[in-house]
């Protein structure tokens, strides 16, 4: 019974995360470095005289944290 | 985003990336720049904005890619748009912070990076560290290597281990669900070279480590372990598509 089950949830788990996809690899090389709130952003893009890049993004994926 | 052209033209943007539905004044900025209907805020936005953040430069859509075929387009079209507001340069003054230490140490984990977290009991010492910290953030050797998030006092730092008593500038490694975190280096001094030191220390000793999202989803949920948007009492007022 349990064996079962467990088999029919690996099956599940293969249909739904196909594999390869959703890898985050280690990054390299240089990165861009963000302002992490709306106004200290824009008051140094006032003072700097600079356009803005804006992203909004939620930092948790199916509610886990720590993934895009 | 991390192509090296779009990394490069960002130098002469000032870059923000906001938590969607953290902070109601920033999600009702996000609605009315981005949402096709009112409240319908999706989990992604992108838009290049000119820098009083009142007119919008390229197309606003969940990603780059609504307006720019490719990393070399946006990065052209990028290139572009800052020479028009490039006539002097101004260094930068302050440091790239973090929203929330909680955030911070999130976003540190999603995007594999070591964090700079400060603590400083009062607005001199704050101060003092943020002249100190801000142009070797800033700087070719450290520019976009560290998340950066600051508390007042130790307590509000419970999730990291390893901090030493008083102000302080660490450097932490998240764990995998950026929940929790360690200290890889640390100093209690404001001078900047020994800043900078413990910063590169912090840099040499922590090991970035690829994830599996599908892994790192399922490993959360037979832990109970879920992200929750900001814990505060407005929170309420946020919710999402």
């Amino acid at each position: 019974m349990i064996g079962s089950l467990v088999f029919a949830c690996t099956l599940l788990f293969q249909e739904q995360w196909p594999e390869g996809r959703g890898v985050v690899p280690a990054p390299t090389g240089e990165r861009i470095s963000w302002y992490g709130t709306l106004a200290a952003g824009t008051a140094e893009a006032a003072r700097q005289k600079k356009p803005i890049m804006l992203v909004a993004a939620a930092p948790e994926c199916q509610n886990t944290p720590g993934v895009w | 985003m991390s192509s090296q052209a779009v990394v490069a033209a960002s130098r002469g943007f000032i870059c923000i990336r906001l938590a969607c539905f953290e902070n109601p004044e920033e999600t009702a900025f996000l609605n009315e720049l981005a949402a096709k209907k009112p409240g319908k805020l999706k989990n992604s936005t992108f838009a290049l904005l000119t820098p009083d953040a009142k007119t919008r430069i390229s197309r606003v859509g969940r990603t780059p890619f609504v307006s720019y075929e490719s990393d070399a387009a946006l990065a052209e079209a990028m290139q572009k748009a800052s020479e028009k507001y490039s006539e002097q340069e101004t260094p930068p003054r302050s440091v790239p912070w973090s929203a929330s230490l909680r955030l911070g140490l999130n976003i540190a984990s999603c995007d594999i990076v070591p964090l700079v977290m400060v603590v400083a009991s009062s607005e001199e010492s704050r101060n003092s560290i943020e002249q100190a910290l801000a142009p070797i953030a800033w700087s070719p050797e450290f520019v976009g290597v560290f998340e950066y998030a600051r508390v007042a006092a130790l307590e509000e730092a419970k999730a990291i281990s390893g901090v030493p008593q008083g102000d302080c500038v660490v450097v932490v490694e998240p764990n995998e669900f950026g929940l929790a975190g360690k200290v890889l280096a640390a100093t209690t001094s404001i001078e900047p070279a020994a800043i900078a030191e413990t910063l590169r220390a912090g840099r040499q000793a922590y090991v970035p480590k690829g994830k599996d999202t599908h892994s790192l989803i399922d490993a959360a949920r037979a832990l109970d372990i879920r992200w929750r948007d900001d814990p505060g009492p407005e929170a309420h007022r946020i919710r999402r598509d």
